[in-house]
């Protein structure tokens, strides 16, 4: 007998490309940093500031529809920073909260979950670089 | 080639005009920035640039007013519009560039190759 939980929609599909996607496509960011250690500091911590300041935006402007504007404009400049380090699947995240600007508060909510658990990945990501370089 | 050429950057997003900045100094471009379209109208009267680049999307003073702005200066200037997609009225924003007065569009995210191809083409002689 198949069995199939009643939240089978929300857990990630692990057959499904989005999940198949790397948090960071490390060909198309190193297209960037020529592999020049300074440079790819550089170019996270402007991400990382860059990204935090979109994320404040998207949090103040969630609950209140006449915030929609500026709920639009965060989520497309985080999915254009996002796209241009190589993060697709944050990108594509940012993409629906674009698309979903005059969505209720509460899917906003869902929406802005979503991105924070990218943005999280990312974080860990280049956390664990830095912490395997520090071993070396 | 790119020697003395002066390319104005007007992007609000601070990771794209690292990226931007870091290709277009390899390649040897002068490079002037702005924050907004209104900082960027400024320095182009300054400045006068041989190439502008400006987001579509910016607070303040957005792409397409700024384009038609610096239209309005200087009809023979080089504007190279960028956007990361989206669409207002079904129409995409990079359509309406190239409607209102864009030489060239450059869809983002692109490559350091994409860049300097379309800075490239623009300044080709007519």
């Amino acid at each position: 007998m198949h069995f199939e939980p009643d939240n089978a929609k929300d857990t990630p599909q692990y057959g499904n490309p989005a999940f198949m996607m790397p948090i960071i496509d490390k060909k198309h960011f190193s297209l960037f940093t020529d592999g020049c250690e300074e440079q790819e500091a550089a170019f996270i911590s402007t991400f990382f500031a860059s990204a935090f300041q979109s994320l404040q935006e998207l949090r103040t402007s969630c609950s209140d529809l006449s915030f929609c504007e500026q709920w639009r404009h965060a989520a497309h400049r985080l999915k254009g920073t996002a796209a241009q380090i190589g993060a697709q699947r944050l990108s594509d995240c940012c993409r629906d909260a674009e698309m979903l600007f005059q969505a209720p508060a509460e899917e906003k909510a869902r929406l802005l979950l979503a991105i924070e658990i990218q943005l999280g990945e990312i974080r860990l990501l280049f956390n664990a670089k830095h912490i395997e370089k520090a071993r070396i | 080639m790119a020697k003395n050429i002066k390319i104005l950057l007007i992007e609000d997003d601070e990771l794209i005009r690292l990226t931007c900045k870091n290709i277009l100094n390899k390649a040897s471009f002068d490079i002037i920035q702005a924050d907004n379209g209104k900082t960027g109208l400024d320095l182009y009267r300054q400045e006068r640039p041989d190439v502008v680049i400006t987001d579509i999307l910016m607070p303040d003073k957005e792409g397409l007013e700024t384009i038609l702005d610096i239209r309005k200066v200087n009809p023979n200037a080089k504007i190279i519009a960028m956007s990361g997609g989206g669409s207002t009225q079904n129409m995409s924003f990079l359509k309406i560039a190239e409607k209102v007065g864009a030489t060239c569009i450059l869809p983002k995210p692109f490559k350091p190759d994409s860049l300097l191809s379309v800075i490239d083409k623009v300044l080709q002689p007519c």
